[in-house]
């Protein structure tokens, strides 16, 4: 089957539709150039917000998530700017990306499953 | 009546209050200006469009017969729309939106018929023959063919 424009937007519409309705949403922030150091000599990479996109988060058992190396695993939609290395914030808990996963169906990101890591400089 | 709280109406009706709008801004002007003509001609009025504004002031069988015009047109639109809908499958995602075209005909047929029952009421010169009453949209005839043919 060939899609045209429209079948494509039907694609990620539909499956955006689904992740919305789970009503959740996370902070995308990238890190970006290395701030200068403070006087305690630690450096700290500047964080800029990319943004806020709605989120489905996926119920696995400790077994599988010990398996795919993360504390949490999300999805977001196919259009969503996030990459590993990104720092995730959902309901007051901060993460790291630690991997992107996007599900490609006609040509189409659908969606992309996001593991996450949490972040322990926030010592949570 | 302001256009737009006329269509803030319509939108209620079918539930498009989400994020993401079933029908754009052009389609619903271009719904309530093809159903104020459809008026005119039912009840030989004069309603018009100025400023965002329909004029005159609509009376109470001229908005009601204005509302069931306009989801006659929203439903024959969305049945167009929704016509081509697939279903397929991506990771876990599995999407089926195919019973969306027969549910947005039901609804077309409804309003047809109930448009056709207003008129009858409002306008009763208007015989059955002006109007096509849907009873169900055509199937194809299934014959049975016989094994001595």
């Amino acid at each position: 089957m060939i899609f045209n424009s429209g079948d494509k937007k039907f694609l990620s519409d539909s499956v955006d539709e689904v992740i919305s309705s789970y009503a959740k949403v996370m902070q995308v922030r990238r890190p970006g150039d290395l701030e200068a150091p403070a006087f305690s000599g630690s450096k700290k990479a500047a964080l800029t917000v990319i943004g806020t996109y709605p989120i489905e988060v996926k119920i696995l058992s400790p077994g599988s998530l010990n398996e795919k190396g993360a504390d949490l695993v999300i999805q977001c939609g196919g259009q969503t700017d996030i990459s590993e290395n990104d720092c995730v914030d959902i309901d007051g808990s901060h993460f790291i990306v630690s991997h992107v996963n996007p599900h490609v169906f006609g040509g189409v990101t659908t969606h992309m499953e996001i593991n996450l890591e949490k972040d322990v400089s926030y010592g949570s | 009546m302001q256009t737009a709280d006329f269509i803030a109406s319509l939108k209620l009706q079918i539930d498009d209050t989400g994020t993401s709008a079933l029908l754009s801004a052009d389609q619903y002007s271009s719904i309530i200006t093809r159903s104020l003509g459809k008026v005119n001609g039912y009840l030989s009025t004069d309603y018009q469009i100025v400023d965002e504004s329909m004029t005159p002031e609509l009376d109470t069988n001229a908005f009601e017969l204005l509302v069931v015009q306009s989801m006659v047109f929203l439903t024959e639109i969305m049945r167009a729309k929704v016509a081509k809908n697939f279903s397929f499958k991506s990771g876990d995602k599995s999407i089926d939106k195919t019973k969306q075209a027969s549910v947005w005909a039901d609804l077309h047929r409804d309003y047809l018929n109930r448009l056709h029952e207003i008129l009858g009421a409002m306008v009763p010169h208007l015989n059955d023959s002006t109007f096509l009453k849907v009873k169900s949209y055509p199937s194809p005839e299934v014959f049975e063919v016989s094994g001595d043919l």
